[in-house]
């Protein structure tokens, strides 16, 4: 997953260099697997045009001054959307640049253009490495402030992370700021949430059933009434961007942003065009069909679990929606959805349909139930900031698959018989609360009570708190002490020594060793047949073979010897004597 | 002077005949072809010799001089005839003979890596075990805490036999670790247990450089009373020092893997750039070599050991990369293509 610094910033105060905190993170267990700076820029600031006067000389060029804090700048500029008052990048004398006509690096000079000076410049995107857009400058965002360098505005750090699959709730920018948290024992801000409802009640605009309670334990879902579809503003979609994901337009750029944010797939289906204004969770009909989002017809099985209306499917649940619910410009209303389903059912649809998303992804690692009112919170709250809707009272909320969660008992004796070294009760209870666990104290000085926070879904017994408290304190602090238990009794098998022994006999008598794919094709097997007769027994067959000559496990070696032998006449000069020996098993 | 040239000629001749060994040949070479011989004081006193005389007695001398050496040249012969002749007599077999070249083949790289790394497990009580290829999917996923719809099952692509039950089910396929026969020795062995499982498996996986669809593993498990997190890292900081070396500076993190619990990669330093990042280690300056972990309790307990009276570690590392690294092989596929010209190298 892709994590800028900056989105990780607005939760928590980072003071530790990104190499620093790509290593801790690392260390206990989010491993970093590339960190990319964005925007190096040197010399070029954040300025602001505060007049425009013609070019003496020339008709489409134009002499804007710019005010970049110490001083103010005239250059020579020919962009066609100058405007006083429009917040820019200024490179100055020296800067590094990419030149908008053949995409080269220079380095900015004093130049004179058609008589005047110009002593800098105001750049596009494209000059500045941003984008490929050149037909006019980049116009900053008013809240840049003047004289500020530009990588500080724009600049960011982009960590490449591999999340492990028990850790659906790291698959979040939160989830990652609770990682730091924990790591450099900090506090963090999460976004406050709230907005304004109006009077009528959901419920009396949507009703939602849940049939198959087994896959799906919970749905949530909110209205928004009155949107306007447009484009998301510019720091959402850079935002976007910078995780991989392409904008596509504020309502669902909103759903994918907090997806990022909480980790929660979200999805916002057309209330208009949700039929009987009701949602029915329940099993597809075998051989029932939907066209999906990417425009295919898919054809469903009993297992898959569908979102549907009175009539049909409107989405294939936690893979992917329906075209004919699908947000258009028209749109004026949305029912937001934030369920739960269960993962291994999302994981066989996903698989089964080959339609690998980013929701099937969480879903299928088994995010929390819990997260869905959050995230439908925030989402809600973004819709109405973002394109101007009014959400109507409540939210629903079916929740058949409600579990308590069940608090874990941890002893010191315990971590220490499992990892070999002695952590105090105190250091235990400081590891695990900076992880957001909850530590009730028990009537035993060596003992805590313990509760996971609601969105972690990988904590089930004292092992997985033993790692929770290692993993925080660092594996560092682990001693490495070789075994001292006694030697358990040898029983060797004597055809392990034997081939070793053949083996080296062999080579002592000049055969060479090869090793060779086990997985061979029929064609090849029937080449060592004296004569065209079907092979007995059959060998054994891969149901799911790459290619048709490693679709068969060889029921001898002789092909391979065979081939290499054929292989290496190539280069080699076969009137002198040749010796190969290839070692493996065959499979009858 | 001519006629005692002739005379001295004839004495030599008959004397020669008498010989019958190199010894005697010897010396009589030095009486008459030698540097005090009659023959050289002759030839030496040539000079003071009126002219006419020179030429003829010259002549003579250097005719008896050409005779001799001819003649000691054939008895030389003749003596080493009948010598060879009298010894092949007494002794069938010449040791004087060289010997024939018989050029010994090599191991394969890879077998030389298992061999090495088996040693460095066997030093420490580790006992080495095989297993089958094609296997079961319970001892594959199932027993190993990866039940069907796991998303771990999906970074294992798995070839699976053509083979199904009444349900519907594939309940074989190759192996894709050799961490499955692991899961077979918890099941059949009584603590303590201290194995090394070396072998080939196989993944869905198509052929490039740094993947083919079958290499190879090693698996270890330790299973005993008191069997410690530090007793896991011990043993693999041990190996690392003999396998890469005393200096080479070793990362111990946590990771996940479903049939571990705390769970555990170790990295070396990068062999290329000495950790401060390149193309090799994509710039983190690490190598990752081994995952590893305390064995999950419920993998124990499958097994029919008791979680509370055992504990367990276990490790498991990928072979093709270890010679590749320390080669600088820069292509796997080279160890599967037989090609003679590669694997004589080894």
């Amino acid at each position: 997953m892709k994590v800028p610094l900056k989105w990780l910033q607005e939760y928590i105060d980072i003071t530790l260099s990104p190499s620093e905190l790509a290593n801790r993170l690392t260390m206990a267990g989010t491993e970093v697997k590339g960190i990319k700076v964005i925007g190096d820029w040197e010399s070029i600031v954040v300025g602001q045009i505060i007049a425009i006067n013609p070019h003496p000389n020339a008709d489409r060029l134009y002499l804007p001054t710019v005010d970049v804090g110490t001083e103010q700048l005239t250059v020579v500029c020919g962009a066609p959307n100058l405007a006083i008052g429009d917040k820019v990048a200024f490179a100055y004398v020296g800067a590094q640049l990419i030149d908008g006509h053949n995409g080269q690096v220079f380095r900015l000079k004093s130049a004179k253009i058609r008589g005047v000076v110009s002593n800098g410049m105001v750049c596009s995107e494209k000059e500045l490495g941003i984008s490929d857009i050149h037909e006019g400058i980049m116009v900053l965002p008013p809240d840049a402030r003047v004289g500020m360098p530009l990588a500080e505005y724009l600049g960011d750090v982009i960590f490449d992370l591999e999340i492990t699959p028990n850790r659906p709730d790291c698959l979040s920018i939160i989830g990652i700021t609770r990682e730091v948290a924990a790591l450099t024992r900090q506090k963090l801000s999460l976004p406050e949430v709230g907005y304004n409802e109006a009077a009528l009640s959901i419920e009396q605009h949507i009703s939602v059933e849940i049939i198959a309670s087994d896959l799906c334990p919970r749905y949530c879902a909110s209205l928004v009434t009155g949107v306007r579809v447009a484009e998301s503003p510019k720091w959402m979609q850079q935002r976007l961007l910078a995780c991989g994901m392409r904008p596509i337009n504020n309502i669902v750029d909103i759903t994918n942003y907090v997806m990022l944010e909480y980790g929660q797939p979200l999805h916002a289906f057309d209330y208009d065009k949700i039929k009987g204004k009701k949602i029915i969770v329940r099993r597809a009909g075998g051989g029932e069909g939907i066209v999906s989002l990417d425009g295919v017809e898919r054809v469903l099985s009993g297992d898959m679990l569908v979102i549907a209306d009175e009539k049909a499917a409107v989405a294939i649940a936690g893979v992917m929606g329906g075209a004919d619910s699908e947000v258009t410009e028209q749109t004026t209303s949305i029912l937001l959805e934030a369920a739960n389903f269960n993962p291994a059912n999302i994981h066989f649809t996903g698989r089964t349909l080959n339609m690998p998303s980013e929701a099937c992804m969480r879903f299928e690692r088994g995010i929390r139930p819990e997260l869905t009112l959050p995230a439908l919170k925030r989402a809600t709250q973004l819709l109405i900031q973002l394109a101007g809707g009014k959400a109507a009272k409540g939210v629903v909320d079916v929740y058949p698959g409600k579990l308590e969660r069940e608090p874990v008992l941890l002893s010191t004796a315990k971590l220490e018989r499992l990892l070999g070294v002695e952590f105090s009760l105190d250091q235990i209870i400081e590891a695990l609360t900076s992880l957001s666990f909850e530590c009730k104290p028990t009537s035993s000085k060596s003992e805590v009570l313990v509760t996971a926070p609601y969105w972690r879904s990988d904590i089930h017994q004292s092992v997985d708190l033993t790692e929770e408290v290692v993993r925080t304190i660092g594996y560092d602090e682990i001693p490495a002490t070789m075994l001292s238990q006694p030697l358990p009794r040898q029983n060797p098998e004597p055809i392990i020594s034997l081939k070793q022994e053949v083996r080296h006999s062999l080579i002592g008598y000049g055969f060479q060793e090869i090793i060779t794919y086990s997985l061979t094709g029929m064609e090849m097997l029937n080449r060592l047949l004296p004569e065209p007769h079907p092979l007995k027994p059959m060998p054994l067959r891969l149901a799911n073979p790459m290619t048709a000559d490693q679709e068969y496990l060889r029921p001898n070696l002789r092909a391979n010897l065979l081939a290499a032998l054929s292989e290496n006449r190539k280069h080699e000069d076969w009137t002198q004597v040749r010796k190969i020996v290839a070692g493996g098993r065959r499979f009858t | 002077m001519l006629k005692q040239l002739e005379e001295l000629k004839l004495n030599a001749l008959r004397e020669l005949e008498g010989i019958t060994n190199a010894g005697e040949l010897e010396s009589w070479r030095v009486r008459y072809l030698g540097r005090k011989s009659e023959l050289t004081r002759v030839l030496r006193s040539l000079a003071t010799l009126p002219l006419e005389q020179r030429k003829a007695v010259g002549a003579s001398a250097n005719e008896v001089k050409a005779n001799l050496e001819d003649s000691l040249e054939q008895k030389a012969q003749a003596l080493r005839e009948r010598q060879l002749k009298v010894s092949t007599k007494e002794e069938p077999i010449d040791v004087t003979l060289p010997g024939r070249y018989l050029p010994t083949g090599h191991l394969h790289p890879i077998t030389h890596t298992l061999r090495e790394i088996c040693d460095i497990f066997g030093s420490m009580g580790f006992q080495v075990v095989e297993g089958p290829e094609v296997e079961w999917d319970y001892y594959n996923f199932e027993a190993l805490n990866i039940p069907k719809e796991h998303p771990a099952r999906d970074t294992m692509a798995t070839l699976w036999a053509d083979f199904e039950t009444e349900s519907g089910e594939r309940p074989m396929l190759l192996r894709t670790h050799t961490t499955s026969v692991s899961a077979r020795i918890i099941e059949t062995m009584q603590p303590p247990i201290r194995i090394i499982v070396p072998g080939k498996v196989y993944r869905y996986e198509a052929s490039d450089a740094t993947h083919t669809p079958m290499f190879y593993q090693i698996d270890g498990l330790v299973v005993d009373k008191g069997i410690t997190m530090a007793n896991l890292k011990g043993t693999l900081y041990e190996f690392s020092r003999r396998f890469f070396g005393e200096d080479r500076q070793v990362r111990f993190r946590c990771d996940y893997f479903p049939f571990v619990e705390p769970g555990a990669e170790m990295a070396i330093e990068c062999l290329v750039c000495g950790g401060k990042g390149c193309r090799l280690c994509g710039n983190t300056g690490w190598i990752e070599i081994l995952g590893a972990g305390m064995t999950h309790p419920r993998v124990l307990e499958r097994g029919g050991l008791d979680p509370e009276v055992y504990t367990s570690f276990a490790f498991g590392m990928g072979i093709d990369r270890l010679p590749m690294l320390r080669y600088g092989i820069n292509d796997i596929r080279l160890f599967y293509g037989s090609d003679l010209r590669f694997l004589r190298q080894f």
